[in-house]
């Protein structure tokens, strides 16, 4: 269990900077999330804290000791790498129990601990099974198996959940969540899957571009997002966007509004919609609609009783509306 | 990961004896070579007598063996490459179906290519060849034959023909190892749109060994332009100079008849010809390099 | 074909190709069937040949004096010790080029690549001249060195190409899990290098044991290894015909075993990675 605080860490490769300098306190036993898009540097991130990189500026310290220029296998975390890096040429018990081996515990503890985790992760039917005769999912449970064996002062990890099918990544996504409740060790989560990153953590950091856009709990961003940004990026559909008169009329450059705060009905309302195309889900549906502020996306609980090419009415619910000025960052709320 | 500078230079730490090694191997004594081409020199004397300005290339160019070594250069790497390829091609396509005793097929296949030079040379000169007591006088005399002296007779023939039987397994192993790289699934999306085995070879066969076939040749022809135990155990590059090759011509000039000066110069012809095919030999491999 | 039975079909395919085999391996098969004869028989027309006694004495006669145990100690003494000194010098190199690429790496390959290329025949007569002169004609070492160079670029480039299909994240991950650099190369880097430097060694001893382009330019009787020895035989004073194919077959078994293990590496080596 440690503290982990980034102090201006930044990262260049070349002449190209990859990670601007940045400040991240990730509390004792947090659950920590960085959630962005596809090679906005959150592996760099990750690899700058584990010492598999040199930084260019920064420092990062662990429980208050600077390990900047600390060698990886001293600082005590353990990683779990996007592309697994299993051992090709050990079998699933020798690659989950190779840290307890490395740090000289007696192998019957080990087999113990290989047993007991990869029980714990419904690997227990391949154990004598190389990496290469695994399916994808089982692979990335070895890797996560290898760090779950050792009790580290936090984890690391790079997508771990990125090669599972739905169901299997739902359910990993609750162990992940329940074995953090339980170990209470601090865990550094980094992935583009903004529904993870919802569901799992306790903060998020919001990354793009090699940037912080914006830190806080997951319900506080999403609520009151500082910048377009973080408001189309956590949430699914993404947050509709209305620019032009409309969001002049209200000061703003852009309107933002979730498919959640769009009340529909057929009859009174703010804006008039033409209904393209509905998915059903059973418990909720979702409305595409074109309209005279562009197209827009509406949630409504249940099935809905319309038809595509059926005109209805919108109102955002005013509480709700988020207003960014040209720059993109968010207005303050306007009261009433 | 781009290496911190400590690592970059124990990086270049490790690359350092075999680099120099290699440039003390070939830069240096092709650098020689160059100057040996360009003085007057003898092996017997031993000691350069002045420069000779290109005297040796003159001297080298205008011997009456240097155009037959040119022209048998070039037959014999055409003409081994004219039985190899169809040849590995055909062995290469059926070892790739299954049948009875494929393992010790290829196993058989593949063994001339593993037979070091001079012995297949001997095995072929001796045991095959002798006009007396060859296997193939033999058979020509029970079939009440006059038996045919292949070395004196067709000399260059005969040399492209022992240097394809050793080749061909090479050509082979290359392509059936390109035709297992071929997703199967091609194939049989192939056969099901109605495409036959004809159309199967010329389309999506060959396509695909385009570039094994490539390097194949050109590997081929590198190692074909260096021939030299072979002829030096079979002909001698003789009758006359019916089977000297370039190789063998500098290795006449420059050890048997002790003129390192023209020797160095036809060593010096021999690296330019070797080099025209090299090049076109890297650049298809440094695009594999980029993969 | 396809309007063939599969079980049709591959009886003409198990025909086809076992006659393909042999008449390919005849040569070699009729030499080790010779190699089994007495001198006197040997000499018979085929179907006598064909009939004749089974005998060891060829190999008996062959491996008695040093005639043909001297030269196969050379051959041993060449191959492996240019392998080994090759492995020993090429390895630090392809590590080097693979898990630290730089700018200039791909250029370096194909230098590397280059000296390869250059006909051996374009520096015979310096390294003629610089063998007389330092005393290294006809001797083990100075083949051994040789032998080594000329196969430096193939192992170099082969080594090079296994390392570099080990992902890098695989010694980090050994890092992480708190490896120190002697457990990461006991138990990672070694593993997962040793195939590709086994197939390495392989190859550069099938080519150090068949060279035969220095090996008969730069030794006489004292050092010359097999390639030599059999050349020389070529003379009217040679060996007669059922030693002759003793002493051949002596000569490529041992390349014949290994080349058939190595198939695949020869493939990888020979085209420089460019067929895989
Ligand atoms: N060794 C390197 N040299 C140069 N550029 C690099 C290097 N490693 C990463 N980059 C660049 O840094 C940026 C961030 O890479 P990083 O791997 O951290 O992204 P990521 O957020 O993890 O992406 P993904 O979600 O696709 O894994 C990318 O633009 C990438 O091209
Ligand atoms: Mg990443």
């Amino acid at each position: 269990m440690a503290e982990i605080l980034l102090e201006g860490l930044s990262k260049r490769f070349g002449t190209e900077e990859v990670l601007a300098p940045l400040d991240l306190t990730i509390a004792e036993g947090s659950f920590v999330v960085v959630v962005g898009p596809s090679g906005c540097g959150k592996t760099t991130l990750l690899r700058l804290i584990a010492g598999l990189e040199e930084v260019s500026s920064g420092r990062v310290l662990i429980d208050g000791r600077d390990v900047t220029h600390t060698a990886a296998a001293a600082r005590g975390l353990a990683m779990v790498f996007q592309s697994h890096a299993l051992y090709p040429h050990m079998n699933v018990r020798e690659n989950i129990g190779f840290p307890l081996k490395m740090a000289g515990r007696p192998a019957p503890e080990i087999a113990a601990r290989v047993q007991a985790v990869a029980s714990q992760l419904g690997l227990g039917d391949c154990l004598a099974r190389k990496p290469c005769q695994l399916s994808g999912g089982e692979r990335q449970r070895v890797a996560i198996g290898r760090a779950l064996v050792r009790a580290p002062a936090a984890f690391l990890l790079d997508e771990p959940l990125s090669s599972l099918d739905a169901e299997l990544r739902a359910r990993m996504r609750l162990e992940l969540a329940r074995l953090h409740r339980a170990l209470r060790t601090t865990m550094l989560l980094v992935t583009h899957d903004q529904i993870e990153a919802m569901t799992l953590a306790e903060q998020i950091v919001v990354l793009n571009a090699g940037r912080v856009e914006q830190t806080g709990a997951p319900l506080a961003l999403y609520h009151a997002p500082c910048n377009r940004f973080v408001a189309g990026f956590l949430g699914s559909p993404t947050m509709n966007f209305i620019e032009g008169p409309e969001a002049e009329r209200q000061g703003a450059h852009a309107l933002g509004i979730r498919p959640e705060h769009l009340r529909v009905t057929r009859a009174q309302g703010l804006w008039p919609g033409r209904v393209d195309v509905i998915e059903a889900l059973g418990a909720e549906s979702f409305l595409h609609l074109s309209s005279g502020q562009g197209r827009l996306v509406a949630r409504l609980d249940g099935s809905a009783d319309l038809r595509p090419g059926e005109t209805v009415w919108l109102t955002p619910a005013p509480a709700h509306l988020h207003r960014f000025d040209a720059a993109g960052r968010a207005l303050p709320q306007r009261p009433g | 990961m781009p290496p911190p500078p400590a690592s970059r230079r124990t990086a270049r730490l490790m690359l350092a004896p075999a680099l120099g090694m290699l440039a003390g191997w070939m830069l240096v004594p092709l650098a020689m070579t160059l100057w040996f081409s360009l003085q007057r020199y003898t092996l017997i004397t031993s000691g350069a007598q002045g420069f000779a300005g290109l005297e040796n290339y003159r001297y080298f160019i205008t011997d009456p063996a240097f155009a037959p070594s040119l022209g048998n250069t070039l037959a014999l790497v055409l003409g081994v490459l004219a039985l190899t390829l169809p040849g590995g091609l055909g062995i290469a396509l059926v070892l790739a179906q299954p049948f009875w005793g494929r393992g010790v097929v290829r196993a058989l296949v593949l063994a001339p290519f593993f037979i070091m030079p001079s012995v297949s040379a001997l095995v072929w000169k001796t045991m095959l060849l002798h006009p007396m007591s060859g296997l193939l006088a033999h058979l020509a005399r029970s079939l009440g034959l006059q038996p045919f002296d292949f070395l004196s007779q067709a000399p260059l023939a005969t040399l492209i023909a022992l240097l394809a039987w050793q080749w061909v397994p090479f050509v082979a192993l290359i392509l059936l190892t390109a035709l297992q790289s071929l997703d199967p699934a091609q194939i049989e999306a192939a056969r099901l749109d109605g495409a036959g085995p004809a159309a199967r070879l010329r389309h999506l066969i060959l396509p695909h060994l385009g570039r094994a076939i490539a390097v194949a040749v050109l590997i081929q022809t590198i190692f074909l332009l260096s021939t030299f135990a072979e002829i030096l155990v079979t002909t001698n590059g003789g009758p006359g100079t019916a089977s000297t090759t370039l190789t063998y011509l500098v290795y006449i000039q420059s050890l048997l008849q002790f003129d390192p000066g023209t020797g160095a110069a036809g060593g010096i012809l021999a690296v330019l010809l070797a080099n025209a095919v090299a090049i076109f030999l890297m650049r298809l491999i440094g695009r594999a390099l980029e993969r | 074909m396809s309007s063939l039975s599969p079980l049709l079909r591959k009886a003409a395919l198990t025909l086809l190709g076992w006659s393909v085999g042999l008449t390919l391996a005849f040569p070699i098969l009729w030499t080790a069937l010779v190699s089994f004869r007495s001198e006197a028989d040997a000499l018979g027309a085929p179907a006598a040949v064909l009939a004749a006694p089974f005998t060891l004495e060829s190999y008996a006669a062959i491996t008695a004096g040093t005639r043909f145990t001297a030269p196969f100690v050379n051959s041993v003494l060449i191959a492996g010790g240019a392998t080994a000194l090759a492995l020993l010098v090429a390895l630090p190199a392809a590590w080097a080029l693979a898990l630290f690429p730089g700018p200039r790496t791909k250029a370096l390959l194909m230098t590397i690549l280059g000296t390869r290329m250059m006909p051996a025949v374009g520096v015979l007569v310096p390294v003629y001249l610089l063998f007389r002169d330092l005393g290294l004609l006809d001797s083990r070492a100075g083949l051994i060195v040789v032998v080594m160079l000329t196969n430096l670029p193939v192992a170099i480039w082969m080594l090079y190409g296994h390392l570099r299909e080990i992902p890098g994240e695989i010694f980090e991950a050994a890092r992480m899990d708190g490896a120190g650099p002697g457990a990461e190369l006991r138990h990672v880097i070694a593993p997962l290098a040793a195939p590709g430097i086994a197939a390495t060694a392989l190859l550069c001893l099938i080519l150090g044991w068949n060279e035969a382009f220095w090996t008969l330019n730069l030794s006489a009787a004292k050092a010359a290894p097999l390639s030599a020895f059999i050349a020389a035989q070529a003379s009217p004073e040679g060996l007669f015909h059922a030693r002759l194919c003793a002493a051949a077959m002596l000569a490529s078994l041992p390349v014949l075993g290994l080349g058939w293990i190595g198939q695949r590496a020869l493939v990888r080596g020979l085209t420089f990675g460019a067929v895989k």
